[in-house]
């Protein structure tokens, strides 16, 4: 088997991450507009990069229908003025869906196959509300092959506190106020500025321009959430401030080879040195990122006290402290999200992936001590994944 | 309805650089089908969003659109019956609220996101820089078009940005050669625009360069505006307007006379006294109102067809011509191009059929050749094409035009051959300009599938059809025809079947009254003259070359046989039939060919006067089309106007007859009462 080329992360852009509600950011705006957006600012940093030279354009989205339909790669880079010869396609993995386009973009640049290849995600929750359009066989159930609990997230996240029982709800309250204290902190010190970039928006009050994650909320108390109800069990643990938000994002990354990072002057943040997917328990799929993880480790023999940064989702602070209680690594490690995650950012499912790898390239840039990092995420329906990213 | 009316609607934007900038948004709250436009309310808006924005701390200002639309300027339908007082105050009332956006302390910033008419230009001119978006259309000066001006500071604001010659040709010229309009890139060649923006993410690069402006990492470069030649483009179109209109409308006069102010350096104040002095001349002037109406009757109202009865229209999925000669073949290609489905050209003679091909390829070559069609669609487009003697190959036809010579027993007996093939909802349609429907269909099987549908030439250019109902036509047929009207891209008026139709009747009884003139020693030239100062673009003898003596005298003829009265032959007309010539003027030197002078009757009597020969023919017009509503041949004298307007060219300032008689006073003359109700008859019939 001939030797396979560096995957090398060049830049990545998102566009500051919305509520899914009326008067949200992008409630007038559309999906696919967002992602072309995305894709425009991040071609713009890249200046240099011809973008006739794009070999594919791969985005990810849950719902493919309505303004996230027609096949978004290619719709997308037709949108966005692209060279008509510039190809894309769509993907899904639900909440990985922007890490696995960056998993298949780097494969496609690994194996020799294509150059300079775009992956990003876009999630327009608003728009398509999770499971909206979805009609589960009803085998699913009648064969027991999942329990119903399985295809409602909020479930399988009380499911996990019951097979973690020294998890509680105040050790995820606790973890979700440390969510929103790092993103408060980050957003003063402009991390996020590295790679957001403003949109202008159309409302009913007129034309805006968001510029700053909307979902945050900078005041939030332990007490604020304590009081929280826990609308998937009567006495439940998980409630919304200890768990993502619903979501408007987009975002994209470009990866390119060695080769042509070398002769377009581009200056990569990192490479992709391999990866890992799992299946795990539907009813449980907060565990995803442990095996995943663990798969990956075994793989590449390293462990855990090897990978210096960690950009894992949060859909659920109860599965990140399982992550976390699992690899012996405390609640507070700066090792682990410092800049706060999904519970205080948001979470605009296909998109989060691209997030991750985006503050995981911030760190490398901004931490030269960090050698090797991990992008993780938990999947519905049960998976979980991982991605080792190196310095180049 | 509710009322709509334009806001300006503020928002803040933080920038991390450039500080707080406001982001105001034009919005009448409609979609895009109904642009945003200003009155009275809307500017009232304006200055409560400024008020509102001159009491923060903001550093940096960008005006916009809503979504598609930039805003098109004044509401028409508050300039209805404006008076003086009205529209002077209509004029101050926006130079007030434009000036205050204009002497906002801070960076202001126009970004033209969509269609921008008018004030909608006049207010983008009253910031500091603009942007344009690569995809907003259009951008135009409408208002000479309409007999008004631009009188928000357009014609002061436009030569200081843009230089005289320029600010002449988008108000004066564009306006009066039919309304062009200007493109986005056409907007920054001309300087009207700073920049030119991708329309993907146009608000988004507006708002940097604002950011950029504000913090001072750009600064916008223009050239001076070039004053120098004022003389020479004032006269040149002052010559212009002249050749357009012959004095008959103030409009473009006062608009090249307040542009040549500006040009020459004159206070702006007084500038802006003298734009709200012209307005209130304008607006409330038979011209402008007329104009409104004129706007309306073919932007609006034609289009929505209101004749066409609510039936299920036949859908048209083959066409055939007989009759292949120059009408015939114009037909084909028309026909061919905007329905793109199987076409079968019949004649009785090869030769003929080998010319109907020559052309129609010819017309699609053309639109290759300029890029219009890709090679490979106009190949697909002649496959479809059939050309034969038979009638065999009509078969499975849903729509037949006929285009052969005028003669009834000709006509009759095509369309009884061309039944034997078609099934009996096929529609069968005939181009006739003079002949009776009724009796062209009378000895058919199924005679209620006949309809007129009579073109005017050239029938690529003049978008006017009349739609002729015979006694026996059924509702789908005219249905039919009217969906097939809209989908050939013309504007169709339903219209009795009586001799000469609508627009030929009305102008032969026009022409009878200047060739009666000849008699009187008055020369073809005068009597040109004499009608163009009514603003046609063409004398009635003009014209006569481009319809063809033979043609025009055929209908006289029809007419003739119809209303001997008010219709008589006049000898020298037959004479001039009776010539082989193609009009009165040789075209190549301009003079009235030989043979017709010689063919002139001897002077009788004294010459009449200019005006004398136009009051005979507008009275004989107006006489015409008065009998024409009391006969039924149409609705509603809106459709007369509208025929006048599209099938004759009449300039929008007249409103054809009816609105031209109103207006004046002639109605009130000649029937006590104007011939335009306030109840429209076509839609209420």
């Amino acid at each position: 088997m001939a030797e396979l080329r560096d995957a090398l992360y060049i830049d990545g852009v998102r566009l500051p991450i919305g509520r899914a509600r009326t008067d949200g950011y992008y409630a007038n705006t559309r999906a696919d507009d967002m992602a072309v957006r995305a894709l425009r600012a991040l071609l713009e940093r890249v200046g240099d990069l011809d973008p006739g030279h794009i070999d594919d354009n791969v985005w990810a989205a849950t719902t493919q229908a309505g303004d996230q339909g027609l096949t978004m790669g290619r719709s997308v880079a037709v949108l966005a003025g692209l060279p008509k010869s510039v190809p894309g396609y769509a993907v899904d993995r639900m909440c990985a869906g922007a890490l696995t386009a960056i998993t298949n973009a780097a494969n496609a640049i690994r194996v020799g196959a294509q150059d300079v290849v775009v992956a990003g995600g876009v999630e327009h929750m608003f728009h398509h509300p999770m499971g909206s359009v979805v009609d589960p066989n009803p085998r699913f159930l009648t064969e027991k092959l999942v329990d119903a609990s399985a295809l409602v997230m909020g479930n399988t996240a009380e499911n996990l506190h019951d097979e973690a029982p020294e998890i509680t709800r105040q050790d995820a309250d606790r973890y979700a106020l440390q969510s929103q204290e790092r993103v408060a902190k980050a957003q003063a010190d402009g991390v996020f500025d590295s790679h957001v970039v403003p949109m202008t928006v159309w409302t009913q009050q007129g034309w805006r321009v968001v510029g700053v994650d909307e979902h945050p909320r900078h005041e939030t108390t332990l007490e604020d959430l304590a009081e929280l109800k826990t609308p998937f069990r009567a006495g439940g643990r998980v409630t919304a401030g200890n768990a993502a938000g619903l979501n408007d994002g987009a975002g994209c990354v470009l990866l390119t080879s060695p080769d042509v990072a070398r002769e377009t002057g581009l200056v990569p943040k990192m490479r992709l040195v391999d990866y890992a997917f799992v299946g795990v328990e539907p009813e449980t799929m907060g565990w995803g990122p442990i095996p995943a993880t663990e798969k990956l480790l075994a793989k590449t023999g390293l462990s855990i006290e090897d990978i210096d940064a960690v950009e894992m989702n949060e859909a659920f602070a109860v599965q990140c402290v399982a992550f976390l209680n699992h690899f012996g690594i405390s609640v507070d490690s700066a090792k682990v999200n410092p800049f706060g995650g999904a519970i205080a950012l948001g979470h605009p499912l296909a998109m989060s992936g691209a997030r991750l790898a985006m503050q995981l390239a911030y760190r490398f840039d901004t931490d030269n001590s960090i050698r090797t990092g991990i992008t993780t995420l938990c999947v519905g329906l049960g998976m979980g994944c991982t991605v080792l990213w190196e310095r180049v | 309805m509710v009322d709509v009316f334009t806001q300006f609607k503020v928002r803040y934007y933080d920038s991390p650089t450039a500080g707080r900038l406001a982001l105001v948004t034009m919005d009448n709250g409609a979609d895009h089908t109904k642009p945003s436009t200003f009155g009275e309310q809307a500017l009232r808006s304006l200055a409560a969003a400024l008020e509102e924005i001159e009491g923060q701390d903001v550093k940096g200002l960008l005006l916009t659109g809503k979504p598609f639309i930039f805003a098109v300027g004044a509401d028409l339908d508050q300039s209805k019956g404006a008076d003086e007082e009205f529209a002077r105050a209509a004029a101050q009332g926006g130079h007030a609220a434009f000036r205050r956006l204009a002497a906002l302390p801070v960076p202001t910033l126009a970004a033209i996101n969509g269609a921008a008419m008018g004030g909608g230009l006049e207010i983008a001119l009253h910031c500091d820089y603009r942007t344009v978006s690569s995809v907003a259309a259009p951008i135009a000066f409408p208002e000479v078009f309409l007999n008004i001006l631009p009188a928000w500071g357009g014609t002061q604001l436009t030569p200081r940005l843009i230089g005289v010659e320029k600010a002449l040709q988008v108000i004066v010229h564009n306006a009066m050669n039919n309304n062009v309009t200007l493109h986005a890139s056409d907007a920054v060649a001309l300087g009207l625009a700073d920049r030119l923006v991708d329309g993907v993410e146009f608000l988004d690069k507006s708002v940097e360069l604002l950011e950029r402006i504000v913090t001072g990492a750009e600064t916008i470069g223009r050239a001076a505006p070039d004053n120098d030649n004022v003389d020479e483009v004032v006269a040149k179109a002052r010559q212009f307007a002249d050749d357009k209109v012959h004095g008959a409308t103030r409009a473009p006069y006062l608009a090249i006379d307040l542009i040549e102010f500006a040009a020459r350096g004159g206070d702006l104040d007084e500038g802006y006294a003298k734009e709200a002095d012209a307005l209130a001349q304008l607006l409330p002037s038979r011209q402008a109102q007329s104009a409104i109406y004129s706007f309306n009757l073919t932007q609006q109202r034609v289009r929505k067809q209101p004749w066409k009865p609510a039936v299920q229209a036949r859908a048209i999925n083959k066409v055939a011509v007989v009759g292949s000669g120059l009408m015939g073949a114009q037909l084909g290609a028309l026909f061919l191009q905007q329905f793109e489905v199987p076409l079968v050209m019949k004649d009785i003679d090869d030769a003929v059929l080998a010319r109907a091909k020559e052309h129609i390829d010819g017309e699609l070559d053309k639109r290759v050749q300029r890029r219009r069609l890709a090679p490979g669609k106009a190949a697909f487009l002649k496959s479809l094409m059939t050309y034969t003697t038979e009638y065999e190959p009509l078969a499975g036809s849903d729509f037949v035009i006929e285009a052969v010579l005028e003669r009834m027993n000709l006509k009759r007996a095509i369309f009884a051959d061309v039944e034997k093939v078609v099934d009996e909802g096929a529609v069968l349609a005939s181009n006739t300009s003079s002949l009776s429907l009724s009796q062209m269909a009378s000895d058919l099987q199924h005679p209620q599938r006949v309809v007129g549908f009579h073109f005017f030439n050239p029938v690529a250019v003049l978008p006017f059809l009349e739609i002729v109902k015979a006694g026996q036509t059924d509702d789908v047929t005219l249905a039919t025809a009217f969906e097939a009207s809209k989908k050939l891209r013309k504007s169709g008026v339903l219209c009795a079947d009586t001799p000469a139709f609508i627009v030929n009747r009305l102008l032969t009884r026009f022409n009878g009254a200047f060739i009666e003139a000849l008699r009187h020693g008055n020369s073809f030239r005068e009597i040109d003259a004499a009608a163009k100062e009514l603003g046609l673009p063409m004398g009635p003898f003009e014209l006569l070359g481009l319809v063809g003596i033979k043609v025009a005298f055929h209908t006289a003829q029809t007419l003739h046989q119809a209303y001997p009265d008010r219709f008589p032959i006049d000898e020298t007309f037959a004479r001039l039939a009776a010539l082989d010539v193609p009009g009165i003027y040789d075209r190549a030197t301009g003079e009235v060919y030989e043979e017709v002078s010689a063919i002139l009757p001897p002077a009788g009597g004294e010459k009449l006067t200019p005006e004398q020969i136009r009051s005979a023919a507008v009275e004989a017009t107006v006489d015409e089309a008065k009998i024409m509503l009391d006969e039924g041949v149409v609705a509603d004298a809106r459709d007369i106007d509208t025929g006048l307007l599209l099938g004759a060219g009449w300039p929008f300032f007249m409103g054809g007859i009816c609105m031209y008689a109103d207006e004046t006073g002639l109605s009130e003359k000649l029937f006590g009462r104007r011939l335009i109700g306030d109840d429209d008859k076509a839609f209420s019939q």
